[in-house]
């Protein structure tokens, strides 16, 4: 009986854990989607100017239909822009002369493909264009794990339920037994002990909610970023698929246990 | 009728217990199934119950096909094994009680029910023992109060009196009796026929070499039981 104990305990916390962990991981990949949703929205491009006239380089742009906004930073603004994302270089950068710092441009477009072939007309002038593009490796690694976390916790609620409904029967056999004789409803049975399964289930996955909570908390006063929160109706997703899934999977547990009770 | 076996076999492997049976029971009789140990009665009875499914032919129960016990089949009769199948960490009264439970009978009308068969079984003075405190006899009437406190339908007892003295016997056979004359229909399977007689009982009797009904006027007038082997004779007496 210990043994058996023991067993659910640890699987009850490898739920919590799992519960916990997926919600973060789901949390992080809605974070980041939200992020790139709106750095993202339209592609971008930086170019790099060979020379010093930015003249040409606005007249293209201002006759281009592509392009949708832009913004043009001259020498001095990237020599700034580099001290404030170095600022322990600042000494070593301050004394630099403007020559090594290139005017450039971000460029919102509607369409970097057609924009990129345009950009051949003012060949001359750029040394360097760069297209900016989401991180889909990031994306696809963090709906991966999402997966893998939300069947890995499939598989621990299966075991939680399991190994509990396991040891009740051991213990309800002869109860069960009778009632089949007597003629009594599966359902019952089913009800008391559907009860007790999603009392327990429901702790933990409120449990793993408020730690998720918690830590998502804790990331978020470390990590500088513009976090964004979960909406309620994912927690209240979780939480409501958590009790509806345990249900349908002690609901299946029974039925096969129940059918295997020996008829009084 | 009641419930009809039809050309029904049962195997075990390749031990085969029926072959070919055909039985029928009307409603409201009173039948004594007397044959030695594992000459197929509890057999029959699960059978009857749906425990069993026959390996061939048919079982119709009220009219109709039996193919699995069901709830509601199975309310309709009252059970009494050979051996005891109530709790024994509970109480004879709450061991009795647990069918009223199921049915949802209110709480007074389940305490009459209870009280009335523990004064008829002389176990009101047990009421709050726990089962496993109990003597083999007192568990035995216990278990045929619990089968019969629903006033079932058809009450089908195997062994019911195999623990109890010859005063208790008489009790629980009255008691069957009761019930018989209230309209249930009576069948038990012993291997020691009891001692009292009517001659509104019917008597069958299956044997190894030999199955005959003693009193088959309420059956069909072929082979009543037929054994694995061939029936010898069918013998009809008073």
């Amino acid at each position: 009986m210990l043994k058996f104990l023991i067993k659910e305990a640890a699987l009850l916390t490898a739920f919590v854990l799992m519960g916990g962990l997926l919600l973060l991981c789901y949390w992080s990949s809605f974070n980041l989607n939200q992020g790139l949703a709106s750095e993202f929205k339209n592609p971008k491009v930086s170019v790099v100017l060979k020379g010093e006239d930015q003249s040409e380089l606005r007249r293209f742009l201002d006759n281009n239909s592509e392009v949708i906004s832009y913004d043009v930073f001259n020498s001095n603004d990237n020599k700034e822009k580099l001290a404030e994302l170095y600022p322990e270089m600042r000494n070593v950068i301050e004394p630099l002369d403007l020559k090594f710092f290139p005017i450039s441009a971000v460029i919102v477009v509607k369409d970097a493909g057609s924009f990129l072939k345009g950009i051949g007309a003012i060949e001359s002038i750029v040394a360097k264009q760069i297209l900016h593009e989401p991180p889909h490796k990031l994306i696809q690694f963090l709906n991966g794990l999402t997966a893998v976390l939300l069947s890995l916790w499939l598989l621990t609620l299966g075991l939680v339920l399991y190994f509990n409904i396991e040891r009740i029967m051991v213990e309800e056999s002869a109860r069960w037994s009778l009632m089949k004789m007597l003629g009594a409803k599966p359902l019952k049975l089913f009800m008391p002990l559907l009860g007790s399964q999603i009392l327990r289930v429901g702790l933990a996955a409120a449990l793993s909610a408020l730690s998720a909570y918690f830590i998502s908390h804790q990331i978020q006063s470390v990590i500088s970023w513009s976090w964004v929160s979960l909406p309620s109706s994912v927690w209240f997703a979780y939480f409501a698929a958590s009790l509806a899934i345990a249900s349908l999977i002690a609901a299946v547990l029974f039925r096969h246990r129940f059918g295997k009770v020996a008829f009084g | 009728m009641l419930f009809e076996f039809t050309n029904v076999s049962k195997n075990y492997g390749i031990h085969k217990i029926f072959r070919n049976l055909n039985f029928s029971l009307e409603r409201a009789t009173f039948s004594i199934l007397t044959g030695p140990s594992g000459s197929g009665k509890t057999t029959l009875f699960r059978m009857l119950c749906g425990l069993e499914r026959p390996s061939e032919g048919e079982i119709v129960f009220l009219g109709k096909r039996l193919t699995e016990h069901s709830a509601a089949h199975l309310k309709q009769i009252g059970l009494v094994f050979q051996n005891p199948r109530g709790l024994l960490d509970w109480t004879v009264y709450k061991n009795i009680e647990v069918p009223l439970l199921i049915d949802g009978v209110g709480e007074a009308e389940r305490s009459k029910r209870v009280n009335h068969w523990l004064d008829v079984l002389g176990l009101r003075h047990r009421a709050n023992s726990l089962y496993g405190e109990l003597s083999g006899g007192e568990v035995q009437k216990a278990e045929f109060a619990r089968a019969v406190i629903r006033k079932p339908r058809l009450i089908l007892a195997d062994e019911p009196t195999a623990h109890l003295d010859a005063i208790q016997s008489d009790v629980v056979l009255d008691a069957l009796w009761e019930l018989y004359q209230d309209g249930a229909t009576v069948f038990i399977s012993t291997h020691h026929p009891p001692t009292f007689d009517h001659p509104k009982i019917d008597r069958y009797h299956i044997a190894g070499q030999s199955v005959r009904t003693m009193n088959g006027q309420s059956n069909r007038n072929d082979d009543v039981l037929r054994s694995p082997y061939e029936v010898n004779h069918v013998e009809v007496s008073h």
